[in-house]
């Protein structure tokens, strides 16, 4: 999985005591911001209107994500958002088109978070008669899936997958709901110089295509913010040892260390850092926001920062209302991106009302579809409001960057990034 | 031209390089312990174990397992701390040895008259079954040590060393010498030669041959458990940090000599260094072109250079031709 397993893992990266070398730098100048009240969620309306006819036509959304597996939280909890989604249409009897009111009906499947399982259970789905998909999760997946969805001309909504490539291939019918790692990298950049004041920075990745994909897109962004790069390092992903990188690092005295990578290496890489006696603060992406980063740094991971997709759950508004639906249908608690998936699943049946079902055409009800998701224009749902761009990305990205306060990640800023 | 010259006069300070010297050489130290049980147990069996890098990261989950029944975080005092790493090292060692020995005895002995390759695959079959073992009863996720020995001595400028990096220098040459001893000088030690040296001889001779090539196995073994807890002071582990740390181990194996113990030693230290200096000069000596990321091709190709000049190593004798 490349750049969205992170995003699953999202936890927070978490530092050590740190305080900045530099006088400008002051990592302990922001602090968790407490939860807002959440205000009701624009409330579905529950009201049967109509009783529903076995006539009238019943659409197939189709899920693809990992729901059995060892990342299989982010699938199931995904499919669920989206489940609830159709389920609150549905018991208000649909979407009405020139007289016609669709249902909808789920689809799910699992692709493992596999390239191969993706591509296949993809075609599974075209098989199916879906008109719409929401998925993948993980991004290795989702850009392999997205190939067959463009060959069969199927909107498909991405509600995690972050690396740029997936909407980057040219195909009109990826789209997602969740800002990617050039914004994401655009974002981290932005917080360490302007927010932090940490202005030189010394930049870290592990080679993979997530890291060093985010590290690049900070590296792009830190001398547009105004900051200078001190050091541009590299780690090996399966390398336990990283005291030589640091050692160069610590002799370029940086303010900051921006780290991409994931939580394995992060963890293990502060603490060698602390241990080396570097107390600037780590910043980190969303592979890193996650328990096993405070886990393994231990006593190290407080003070540092990392950032992840999304406003933060306690500061979403209607985050509150929506967890309890959740919760009274699935007896447990939001997970990850439940949200952003609920969001996607509203936006195809939200197309359906403007452009139609295809009246029990499904050729004609995914062109109808696809057009419709593209022209989304300042739709206002749970998490943010979405305008796409040409390429299937959202116009505006919110991001949150958390910092390790005793152990645990706590929201401390959400930045939106324009387009 | 001139960026070249900058990076090299900017990147390379004496400060900078004796820290990255004293950084490969503690490095370098746990692969030589680890190491050494490549090379016993090629010098006696000619056979290259591939569970043993996997017997080490058993040792790193029982160092863990020890540490963590203390609950030691990195504030306990050390009056608490030496006391409970002391007994996670026995604790290892004991494990590992117990380990080494009943590997050796269920998958090597009974291939011992097959051919060749019999053993080895058995070896890389027994590393597969202690990871998928671990990720799978105990954890497949990555585990770190709290900061147990904190402090350093100042050297010159910034540049230091750590508590930790002396405690893993001392511990391995310790290791190294007692275990140099204990070939040259006991019984068993001339047993173990001898078996090196024409394993039917040796047996004709009234050498326990089985009793020897069990205690290769112990003692190996019991060192990569002393290694384990070298590691875990200062590094992660996770179900397959065997791998890795076995391969590199193996290399300085091959780099000083394979069956040869204070070859061993010396192919850790030239290893750790090649890869410390590699990861952090290799940028400003090729003008930028290779970044840090190279630093594992630096290290390996390191490797393929010592042996096309020296293809049996730094120190050409095995265990059996010294002394």
């Amino acid at each position: 999985m490349i750049a969205a397993p992170l995003a699953i893992l999202a936890a927070a990266c978490g530092g050590g005591t740190s305080g900045g070398t530099s006088s400008a730098c002051n990592p302990n100048a922001v602090s968790a911001v407490p939860a807002s009240g959440g205000s009701a969620l624009a409330a579905a309306a529950t009201a049967r209107l109509m009783a529903y006819k076995p006539s009238d036509p019943v659409l197939k959304i189709g899920f693809i994500g990992m729901l059995a597996g060892k990342y299989q939280n982010y699938g199931i909890d995904a499919k669920n958002g989206a489940q609830l989604a159709i389920d609150q249409i549905n018991s208000a009897g649909g979407v009405q088109y020139q007289g016609t009111a669709y249902t909808f009906q789920l689809d799910p499947v699992d692709d493992n978070a596999d390239a191969t399982q993706g591509a296949q259970n993809a075609q599974k789905l075209v098989d199916d008669q879906v008109v719409a998909v929401i998925g993948g999760i993980f991004s290795t997946a989702t850009i392999a899936e997205s190939k067959i969805f463009n060959d069969n001309g199927i909107a498909q909504i991405s509600p995690s997958a972050t690396n740029p490539k997936y909407t980057a291939q040219g195909f009109k019918t990826a789209f997602r709901v969740i800002g990617n790692d050039t914004a994401q990298g655009k974002t981290d950049a932005d917080f360490t110089v302007k927010t932090l004041g940490c202005k030189n920075v010394a930049i870290l990745d592990d080679k993979s295509t997530y890291g060093q994909g985010l590290a690049d897109s900070v590296n792009t962004s830190i001398p547009s913010a105004g900051g200078k790069i001190v050091a541009r390092e590299h780690l090996d992903a399966t390398a336990s040892d990283f005291t030589a990188q640091l050692t160069t690092i610590k002799g370029k005295h940086p303010d900051a260390i921006f780290y991409g990578g994931y939580s394995a290496q992060a963890g293990p890489l502060t603490s060698q850092a602390r241990k080396l006696g570097i107390k600037v603060p780590f910043v980190m992406g969303d592979g890193c926001e996650d328990s096993d980063y405070t886990k393994l740094a231990g006593a190290d991971a407080d003070g540092n920062f990392a950032s992840n997709g999304g406003p933060a759950q306690n500061l979403m508004s209607g985050f509150t209302d929506f967890n309890t639906k959740f919760k009274a249908k699935y007896s447990q608690d939001v997970f990850q991106y439940a949200p952003q998936a609920f969001d996607a699943a509203n936006i195809i049946m939200s197309a359906v009302k403007t452009a139609g079902g295809g009246g029990g055409d499904v050729k004609a009800a995914r062109a109808a579809i696809l057009g419709a998701v593209a022209a989304t224009k300042d739709y206002k749902g749970l998490v943010q409001s979405y305008t796409f761009d040409s390429k299937g990305d959202i116009t505006t990205s919110i991001f949150t960057v958390y910092k390790v306060e005793s152990g645990n990640f706590k929201a401390v800023k959400a930045i939106t990034t324009g387009p | 031209m001139q960026r070249c010259l900058d990076l090299l006069t900017s990147g390379l300070t004496p400060e900078g390089i004796l820290q990255q010297l004293i950084n490969g050489v503690t490095l370098g130290s746990v692969y030589a312990l680890i190491a050494l049980g490549y090379s016993m147990v090629y010098g006696v069996l000619e056979l290259i174990n591939f569970a043993h890098g996997d017997v080490f990261m058993i040792g790193t989950f029982v160092v863990l397992g020890v540490t963590g029944q203390f609950g030691l975080t990195g504030r306990s005092s050390l009056a608490l701390v030496i006391p409970v790493l002391l007994l996670a090292m026995i604790a290892a060692m004991a494990l590992c040895a117990v380990l080494g020995f009943t590997i050796e005895k269920v998958a090597y002995r009974p291939l011992r008259r097959a051919p060749r390759l019999a053993p080895l695959i058995s070896a890389i079959g027994v590393s597969f079954f202690l990871q998928a073992w671990i990720a799978t009863y105990v954890s497949s996720r990555d585990h770190t040590l709290p900061n147990l020995l904190a402090g350093d001595i100042p050297l010159y400028g910034d540049v230091s060393l750590r508590y930790v990096q002396v405690l893993m220098l001392v511990s391995s040459v310790v290791m190294m010498v007692g275990l140099q001893q204990l070939v040259r000088r006991t019984s068993l030690g001339r047993g173990m030669r001898a078996v090196a040296q024409d394993r039917e001889a040796a047996e004709l001779m009234g050498v326990n041959m089985d009793r020897v090539i069990s205690f290769t196995f112990i003692i190996g073994s019991a060192l990569a458990g002393v290694a384990a807890l070298l590691w875990m002071l200062n590094y992660s582990t996770n179900q397959s940090i065997g791998f890795i740390a076995g391969l590199k181990a193996f290399a300085a194996a091959v780099i000083g000599g394979i069956g040869n113990i204070p070859g061993a030693m010396l192919g850790g230290f030239l290893l750790g260094l090649a890869e410390s200096l590699g990861a952090a000069y290799v940028s400003n000596v090729s003008c930028g072109i290779f970044s840090s990321a190279y630093e594992d091709v630096f290290a390996f190709a390191f490797l393929i250079l010592m042996l096309v000049f020296r293809p049996s190593g730094i120190i050409r004798e095995r265990v059996s031709q010294r002394a």
